[in-house]
């Protein structure tokens, strides 16, 4: 069976994300004109950036797209069926990929080495549609294609996955956005929403490390992840440290610089060195900085009538330090 | 895959396009330090255990230093487009420190905020603050 020439879903949705890009701008100064100040905002170089991140993903793609493909097209021989290219086996494919895609943000955000391609679609403090643009240039030095693997040998060809990821990319487009307040209740329920992941993309200690769904948030509610965005705790947006550039290529590689330079420290032992990979963010081997499990317990300490609300812990199980 | 004659022009016209737009719109608005509290709010809403005895703003009010009880640190409240930056700044932090009447040029250990100079308005806070860093210097 020849593979179909699918289309580009994410390539043929620039003009659309150029036209809502305008709209949520309108409406965002609209708003301000009318006294409500809570729909969100522009900065003129920080969606500059953002913008030129997107450009340099779209790049990268083209010129390292084949190493992630050339992997997945090498074990498609040892699928155990073939799914072939009719609507249902796209949408079968698209459900077991959001499921993918979930732990794949999970393990973006507890595992250091994926952490850094990942903190840059989160190094904005603004969050409008254009910080939905600011993606990574480093994807692929990850190794992450690799949890697409199971999918393949499943039955999937690469060509259906790229094209039903596609579907995944643009829907979550929509919600990097201040504009829209909540969806209908049902809606909220099922799907990934603006309130969803303004939660995700907030560093108030309790929406740390939460909602990583891509389009349907059932995962998160699922695997224990979910933290439902609250009107007295409005998000703050970016990372805990935030960063002090707009240029691009500081913003691209600035996590894999820190990085590397905590592995490659002086007087450091052989785990130490491995573990600034591979543990989570705000890890270090002499205990001088906090991860998010830190910055947890001590907004509980500061406010114990918030103890055991979602996204944080129980004031019995803060461990001594934390 | 769209054809690279269409897909450049329309990425690079489309950037242009946004970009000009947001910035005609007059929605981008530098931030700034109304005063001292203001910083004093910035600052602890990232760094809520510290304990603030002195704020002393720059002229311009885009940045605000922040004398702490804890030895051995400093905060910094710093505008970043229409954002505030926030460190806490402590020793091997700062590489480099020059006080020049009132201008304090810092060189910072962070690869993402290098360097910045600040205009003091008092003599008296730039040594206040210049003294503070020196002690922070890696």
């Amino acid at each position: 069976m020849n593979v179909p020439d699918f289309p580009s879903i994410t390539q043929i949705a620039i003009p659309f994300f150029i036209l809502a890009m305008l709209i949520e701008l309108g409406v965002i100064l609209y708003a301000r004109k009318n006294g409500d100040h809570t729909r969100g905002s522009f900065e003129t170089r920080d969606t500059l950036t953002s913008l030129l991140m997107g450009m340099g993903n779209v790049v990268a793609g083209l010129l390292l797209g084949f190493v992630a493909y050339g992997v997945w097209d090498w074990f498609y021989q040892f699928r155990i069926y073939t799914f072939g290219y009719e609507w249902w086996a796209i949408a079968l494919c698209f459900l077991l990929d959001d499921l993918r895609y979930y732990w794949y943000h999970r393990l973006a955000h507890r595992i250091r080495w994926v952490w850094a391609e990942h903190i840059n679609h989160h190094s904005s403090q603004h969050y409008n549609l254009s910080t939905a643009l600011r993606q990574s240039w480093t994807g692929t030095f990850t190794g992450a294609f690799i949890l697409r693997i199971p999918l393949v040998l499943i039955g999937f060809h690469p060509a259906v996955l790229i094209f039903a990821y596609g579907f995944n990319l643009v829907y979550q487009f929509w919600i990097h956005t201040e504009t829209i307040k909540k969806m209908p209740i049902w809606f909220e329920a099922v799907m990934n929403t603006p309130s969803h992941h303004r939660v995700h993309h907030a560093t108030n200690p309790r929406y740390l490390d939460a909602n990583f769904a891509g389009t349907l948030i059932i995962w998160d509610r699922m695997f224990g992840s979910f933290v439902p965005e609250l009107e007295e705790d409005m998000p703050r947006y970016g990372i805990v440290r935030n960063i002090g550039t707009f240029n691009p290529i500081k913003v691209a590689f600035h996590e894999w610089i820190a990085m590397l330079n905590d592995a490659f420290s002086p007087g450091l032992k052989l785990s130490d060195r491995l573990q600034y990979l591979i543990k989570p963010p705000g890890w270090s081997h002499d205990g001088s900085r906090k991860g998010s499990e830190t910055l947890k317990a001590e907004y509980v300490r500061r406010n114990p009538e918030q103890a055991g609300m979602p996204g944080l812990p129980d004031a019995n199980v803060i461990k001594p330090g934390e | 895959m769209m054809p690279l004659e269409i897909l450049g022009p329309l990425v690079i016209c489309g950037i242009t396009f946004m970009v000009l737009v947001v910035y005609l719109s007059g929605i981008s608005i530098p931030a700034k330090l109304t005063n001292e509290a203001e910083a004093d709010t910035a600052f602890l809403l990232d760094y809520a255990d510290a304990r603030i005895e002195n704020t002393i703003l720059t002229g311009d009010k885009s940045a605000g230093f922040l004398l702490l009880n804890s030895k051995n640190t400093v905060g910094l409240v710093e505008a970043m487009g229409s954002e505030f930056l926030t460190r806490l700044l402590s020793k091997g932090d700062i590489i480099g420190l020059e006080l020049s009447g009132h201008r304090l040029n810092v060189r910072y250990n962070d690869f993402t905020h290098k360097r910045h100079s600040y205009e003091i308005e008092s003599s008296n806070d730039a040594n206040m603050i210049h003294d503070a860093l020196i002690e922070l210097k890696g």
